[in-house]
């Protein structure tokens, strides 16, 4: 044991003396782990993101599908569901997407009577609660520079300019969901983008029994087959699988520098210097087996790791949680131009540290074995012969 | 202190060929009998390339034989597995090497420390015996001074006092005053008294003629292409 | 396929160890072929260097596969989310039945990686190497166990749709149903407590009997009531363990309790309890090869730790596993 801890110390300060020669590979290294934990952070963070926000959602949205494409709903859709068993409350719902051609940037509308669909925290302000108010995301206000007690001017579906006021601004923190959020009052929203009179862009129904969903789901297929109900629990799944899928995506991109890494491991561990051969060989020369020198090669490069990796790690924590992921958000979201300035719940599994040590910690000893093993083989006699 | 007549070392019929499978193989030691006595201080004579150095590594376990048998202290040494050689080198065997070899950027004391990793002893054990090592060579005070900065002589007596840090049986030197002027080559050959007083075995391949005249030497082999061709009792 | 981080590291690390185990059993065979340790050539030594490069190779390569299960457990229990109907790692696993084979082979590697280290181990220990061609040979079986490990794992994992809707531990570890999982689910409750704390008992005597007076037959009997008791562990896990770690009567998922609701504490469970077992089968293994003097002396100065490691490890395992049937609100009194 104590031979150990000893070979261990001695490794420690056989890498201290040639730090600025182990620096390149702490680097290298260390940017490799900072890149793949920022993968992993931010897909991760998005996901626990978007299952938070999912959480306030309805149990089951109904939509009405026309030949496959999405229509608006009759409301009275709505008298029929809410009499199956189970069923509590069934709302219409308004909402729709904004191309404003000011900005060239999508905005998300959403029109509430009764509170907010979900938690959405207010920075300043309040929700709109009377005709052509109007609460926006921290985006919106700062693409269109307003705020509260300023004005929106938005073009109605007939190619009008309407004028709403912004009496709340959403808090940066809720990100996702609000950054390109503008949420006005249902009548106005059913103004401005039109929709008929007794129709609804989808309901949203509760039902008691979480267990029941799929159930009332099934029902409400049968009652009016030109719907599509659609449970939390398979928003959830897709968000899921959206985010495992674009993460692992981006792994298997980054697997080439991978490679690359792997390469300059391997060629770092082969090219030891004369200097360090000649070292080798006193070592072994005075005492040393050649499995004292193994492992004083494996503590070397247990410990090339652990910094490697404690520096990436921190790197990636930084810029996903400090600087909001600022140089990969544009690469993995790319779902709405207004997407700018993130903020992140900070959070960080054992699974993910795991996943992560054995994406990149295993190809760098894997590459690190036959290297280790042709240095410590080195024959003590050399040493003799000068 | 003469030499007591046990055989500690005894060499029987041993060869070394370097590259044996090539064209032009170099048989470095060719079927070498002979012995070293328990506390004797023995010289391998002969110019550089006549195979001293060599049978020095045979005899000192840095190396295995192509061919016959050496003894170390009773047990056959030939035929052991190389992690068994390097217990036997680190147990039994204190090296002084041409050029010292010493690692420039470690302290004086680290240096000394070196063959200490690999055993069992505590860090405050090895530190006391490294300590006691380089007070023999009044180096304590510059323990922790970096061995570049040391002169040339200094770093002579760090090396020996790695030399002699694991308490060897026998201290084997090669050409340890090739690049000395004639006071360390004298300072070195008291040292090697010194050692020598302690009742440990000295063996020492050189061809400085200061070295084969000084009177603490009992014994010289002369060696010539591979081969023992002489022997002088003192 | 489903692009998962946890799934690429998995098939990453299965294909690295792979390879090093295949790099391993080349250089292992090449140094076989003119191996003659009698001989003291250039070429016999050059060959004994070569066996570090094995062992090495076959190491990293062994302990990848060690942390790959756990790795394994973790990440099915983790893409249950993906589907529908699943809640742990028994659903992700039906969603694709290849999946439940990968178990049995994660199960023989756990066992046999860490025997061949500690094996491997002792042969560099003995220094004549007296067991070199026993351990070589044991690689070439271990490495097809490792290829069909990852082939296994990539069909699994390649095979998986998340729009399939699968069932549950629920329904898989019911009493009520059929096949091998509901037959251990409805063992009844009170012989198999009893068969489990007796088996354990016997097993922590065998190796204290074996730590006190290694004899030939203790050290078989220890191997066997290790392989024993690790099956009627397993068992209990299905029939009572699991009923009151999750203080549920109708429970009976041996992998829900690797859930951070449970506290994790499967993982501590199942890793002390393949230590105890590889810990009990290692002095039966060297009595194999007791033969050659060299190897029984190096043998004899671990077994004491094994058997030592492996009573504190069987302590640690049964101590886990009683503190929620013995603490535990949960009686099983009227089921």
């Amino acid at each position: 044991m104590r031979r150990h801890l000893k070979i261990l110390e001695f490794a420690l300060s056989a890498l201290w003396r040639r730090r600025f020669k182990n620096l390149a590979i702490v680097v290298v290294y260390g940017f490799t782990i900072a890149v793949l934990a920022s993968i992993l952070l931010m897909t991760d963070a998005m996901r626990g993101e978007a299952e938070q926000i999912l959480i306030g959602a309805p149990d089951l949205v109904v939509q009405r599908v026309a030949a496959g494409r999405h229509d608006l709903i009759p409301v009275d859709y709505a008298e029929e569901i809410r009499g199956l068993p189970g069923v509590g409350e069934v709302s219409p719902r308004y909402w729709g997407y904004y191309f404003d051609a000011f900005t060239e940037s999508n905005f998300t509308f959403v029109g509430i009577d009764d509170g907010p669909p979900y938690e959405l925290e207010l920075l300043e302000g309040r929700l709109p609660s009377a005709p052509s108010e109007c609460a926006v995301g921290e985006g919106v206000a700062r693409a269109r520079s307003t705020g509260v007690g300023h004005e929106l001017t938005l073009i109605s579906h007939d190619g009008l300019g309407v004028i709403f006021d912004v009496v709340g601004e959403f808090q940066a923190s809720s990100s996702i969901l609000t950054n390109d959020l503008v949420v006005f009052r249902n009548a106005d929203l059913v103004e401005l983008f039109g929709i008929p009179e007794g129709r609804a862009v989808d309901l949203s129904v509760e039902v008691f029994n979480d267990g029941e969903v799929s159930t009332v789901a099934a029902k409400v297929k049968r009652i009016f087959p030109d719907t599509r109900p659609i449970t939390r629990s398979e928003i959830l799944r897709t968000y899921d699988a959206v985010f495992s899928w674009r993460s692992g995506m981006l792994l298997t991109v980054f697997a080439a520098a991978l490679a690359a890494f792997c390469i300059l491991a391997w060629d770092k561990a082969t090219g030891i210097s004369a200097e360090e051969r000649r070292e080798i060989g006193v070592l072994k020369a005075l005492g040393w087996s050649t499995r004292d020198v193994l492992e004083l090669k494996f503590w070397e490069g247990a410990a090339i790791s652990l910094t490697s990796f404690l520096l990436g790690l921190i790197a990636a924590l930084v810029h996903i949680f400090l600087l909001g992921a600022s140089l990969l958000a544009p690469v993995i979201q790319g779902w709405s131009v207004l997407f700018p300035e993130f903020r992140f719940t900070p959070s960080i599994t054992v699974y993910q540290l795991f996943v992560l040590g054995f994406l990149t910690v295993v190809p760098y000893v894997a590459s690190t074995v036959a290297p280790s093993w042709k240095a410590a083989v080195t024959d003590p006699e050399e040493v003799m012969r000068g | 202190m003469t030499a007591g007549h046990e055989r500690f070392i005894a060499t029987d019929g041993v060869s070394k060929t370097y590259n044996p499978r090539r064209a032009d193989p170099v048989r470095a030691v060719d079927t070498v009998t002979m012995h070293v006595d328990r506390g004797e201080v023995l010289v391998l004579e002969g110019p550089s390339g006549s195979g001293k150095t060599s049978l020095l590594s045979l005899i000192g376990c840095m190396s295995r034989p192509t061919a016959g048998r050496i003894v170390v202290d009773g047990r056959d040494v030939a035929k052991l597995a190389e992690s068994e050689l390097t217990m036997e080198r680190r147990q039994r065997f204190g090296f002084i090497f041409q050029q010292f070899h010493l690692v420039a950027d470690l302290p004086v004391i680290e240096n000394v420390l070196v063959p200490l990793y690999p055993t069992e002893l505590s860090l405050r054990e090895m530190r006391r015996r490294a300590h006691a090592a380089l007070g023999r060579f009044a180096l304590d005070a510059k323990a922790s001074r970096k061995v570049r900065t040391l002169s040339g002589g200094e770093q002579q007596r760090v090396a020996i006092a790695r030399a002699l840090v694991n308490d060897p049986q026998v201290v084997v030197a090669d050409e340890p005053t090739a690049h000395l002027d004639r006071r360390l080559a004298e300072e070195l050959l008291a040292i090697l008294e010194d050692i020598h007083r302690d009742g440990r075995t000295v063996v020492i391949a050189t061809h400085d003629p200061r070295i084969f005249d000084h009177p603490i030497v009992d014994r010289v082999l002369e060696m010539r292409d591979g081969r023992i061709v002489g022997e002088r009792r003192r | 396929m489903i692009l998962h981080p946890g799934v690429l590291a998995l098939l990453g690390g299965s294909a690295a160890a792979l390879a090093l185990l295949v790099a391993a059993c080349v250089v292992g065979l090449q140094v076989l072929r003119r191996w003659d340790f009698s001989s003291s050539s250039a070429t016999q030594l050059a060959l004994e260097r070569r066996t570090f490069l094995v062992s090495s190779l076959a190491t990293v390569a062994l302990a990848i596969e060690i942390a790959s299960s756990l790795l394994f457990l973790y990440t099915v229990d983790d893409l249950h989310r993906l589907f529908v109907g699943a809640m742990c790692a028994t659903g992700s696993l039906n969603a694709n039945p290849v999946g439940w084979w990968v178990l049995p082979v994660k199960v023989l590697i756990l066992l046999a990686a860490p025997l061949w280290i500690a094996l491997n181990g002792l042969d560099v220990r003995a220094g004549d190497f007296p067991v070199i061609r026993a351990k070589y040979g044991a690689l070439l079986v271990l490495a097809p166990l490792v290829a069909a490990d990852l082939v296994l794992q990539a069909r699994y994992f390649l095979g998986l749709d998340p729009a399939v809707i699968t069932s549950c531990c629920g329904s898989l570890f019911s009493a009520a149903g059929s096949g091998v999982s509901s037959e251990l689910a409805g063992l009844p409750v009170f012989p198999t407590m009893t068969a489990f704390y007796a088996c354990a008992a016997a097993f922590m005597a065998a190796m204290a009997a074996c730590r006190l007076r290694p004899a030939a037959v203790a050290r078989i009997a220890t191997a066997a009531l290790a392989l024993t008791f690790l099956a009627v562990t397993l068992a209990s896990m299905v029939s009572f363990l699991s009923l009151y770690i999750y203080e549920l009567p109708t429970h009976h998922c041996p992998f829900d309790v690797l859930q951070l609701q449970y506290r994790a504490i499967g993982y501590p469970l199942y890793a002390s309890l393949f230590a105890a077992v590889v810990f009990g089968l290692l002095p039966a293994l060297s009595l194999v090869f007791r033969g050659r003097p060299s190897f029984a002396a190096a043998a004899d100065r671990a077994e004491r730790h094994w058997l030592e490691a492996g009573l504190a490890a069987t302590i640690v395992f049964v101590g886990l596993a009683s503190v929620p049937v013995v603490f535990g609100s949960f009686t099983m009194r009227g089921y």
